[in-house]
C-alpha cells in the first residue's frame, strides 16, 4: 500500500516535470528565447565562480609546483599555437595572395570586436560556446567569428547564432554533423564536421593536397577556416580524404574576434 | 545521492564534457523516479543548444531525458523500487 503510494506519487513528481519541460519551452519559443538567455546568464555567472575560484585555490600556493609545472605548460602550448597560427597565415598569404588583397581591402571597411570566450568550449553537445559580447555591442545573429583579425590571419571559428544583450553563442563552424563548402587547392569540396575544430572532406585523389596547405571558404569571403592536418588515399578510389584542422586549440582560446555585417 | 548526481550533473552540464551529465542522467534515471533527469536534460538544452534561423536543432538532452525517465519506468518499477 505504502509502495504503491510511493509509486504513483513519484510518477505524478515526473509527469509534472515533462508538462513543466514543454511550458518552459513554450514560454521560451513565445518571448525570443528569453529563458534561455537566462539560464545561460545563470550558466556564465557559475563558470566565472568556478574558474575565479580554481585561480584563488592556484594562487594560495596549494599546489605550487604543480601549478608552475602546468603554468609552464600552458604558456607553451599557447607559444606552439600561436606560432602555427602565423605559420599557417603564411601559407595563406603566400598562396592566396591575388584574393587576399581584396580581403585585406574587405577587413580595411568591415568592423569587428574582440570579445572574451566565457564558457567552457568542450562541455557543449552541439559544438557552441558563449562569448561576453552581445547585442548592446552589435553582435548579430549570423557574425562571423575568427581567431583574430583577418588582416593579421584570423580563422574562422563559427557564427554566432543567439544573441543575447551582453552574451551570444556561437556555433562552431565545424560542429559534429555540420557541413560546409571549402575550398582546397582550387577545389570545392565539402567539409563534414566532427567537432573540436576538425573536418574531415573528400577532394579527387589527383590534386595535389598536402599537410599545412590551407583551406578556405567562399561563404566567408575566402577566409581562411583551417588547414590540411593529413590527407589519406586509397590506390582503389577516385578521392582522397583530407583531414582538415584549425591551428589553435580551440579550449585554449581565450579571446575571438566577431564580426558583424557579413 | 540522489541530490548529489543531480549537482553533479548541473556542474557537469557547466565545466564538463556532454558525457558527464548524460552518465548522472543514466545512473539518476536508473536508480529513481527522478524528475531532475529531465530538469537536467532541459538544461544542457538551454545552456548550449543554438536556436537560430539557421542552427535549429533538435533539443537531444531534453528528449534523451524524457526518454530515461519514461523509457526505464517499467525497468525501475520491476527490480529497484520494490523492496
Amino acid at each position: 500500500m505504502m509502495n504503491s503510494y510511493r509509486q504513483n506519487e513519484g510518477r505524478r513528481r515526473l509527469f509534472f516535470a515533462t508538462i513543466f519541460v514543454f511550458v518552459v519551452f513554450g514560454i521560451d519559443a513565445l518571448f525570443g528565447g528569453r529563458v534561455r538567455g537566462l539560464v545561460r546568464a545563470g550558466g556564465t555567472y557559475v563558470f566565472n565562480a568556478g574558474a575565479y575560484a580554481l585561480v584563488r585555490i592556484a594562487d594560495s600556493g596549494f599546489f605550487s609546483s604543480r601549478r608552475a609545472l602546468s603554468e609552464d605548460n600552458r604558456s607553451l602550448r599557447e607559444r606552439i599555437a600561436e606560432l602555427e597560427v602565423r605559420a599557417a597565415a603564411v601559407e595563406v598569404l603566400k598562396d592566396e595572395n591575388a584574393s587576399l588583397r581584396a580581403i585585406a581591402r574587405l577587413a580595411e571597411t568591415e568592423k569587428g570586436i574582440t570579445a572574451p570566450v566565457i564558457s567552457s568550449v568542450r562541455s557543449s553537445p552541439y559544438g557552441t560556446f558563449s562569448i561576453g559580447a552581445g547585442a548592446d555591442d552589435g553582435i548579430i545573429e549570423g557574425s562571423l567569428v575568427t581567431t583574430g583579425d583577418s588582416a593579421v590571419g584570423g580563422f574562422v571559428v563559427g557564427q554566432v547564432s543567439d544573441v543575447g544583450r551582453r552574451t551570444a553563442l556561437v556555433r562552431e563552424l565545424f560542429a559534429p554533423n555540420t557541413s560546409v563548402a571549402v575550398v582546397i587547392r582550387g577545389a570545392s569540396a565539402t567539409a563534414l564536421g566532427r567537432g573540436g575544430g576538425n573536418a574531415r572532406a573528400e577532394v579527387p585523389r589527383g590534386l595535389p593536397v598536402v599537410s599545412g596547405d590551407p583551406v578556405t571558404s567562399r561563404l566567408f569571403g575566402g577566409r581562411a577556416v583551417g588547414v590540411v592536418g593529413s590527407v589519406r588515399s586509397e590506390p582503389s578510389s577516385a578521392t582522397s580524404e583530407v583531414y582538415i584542422g584549425l591551428p589553435v586549440n580551440l579550449v585554449a582560446l581565450q579571446f575571438v574576434y566577431v564580426i558583424s555585417g557579413i | 545521492m540522489r541530490v548529489s548526481l543531480f549537482v553533479a550533473g548541473v556542474l557537469g552540464a557547466i565545466f564538463f564534457p556532454p558525457w558527464v551529465p548524460l552518465v548522472c542522467m543514466g545512473a539518476l534515471a536508473l536508480r529513481f523516479r527522478a524528475w531532475e533527469v529531465i530538469i537536467l536534460g532541459m538544461l544542457v538544452d538551454f545552456l548550449w543548444l543554438p536556436s537560430g534561423a539557421f542552427f535549429g536543432t533538435l533539443p537531444l538532452f531534453t528528449i534523451a531525458g524524457l526518454i530515461l525517465a519514461w523509457g526505464l519506468e517499467p525497468l525501475r518499477s520491476e527490480f529497484l523500487l520494490r523492496r
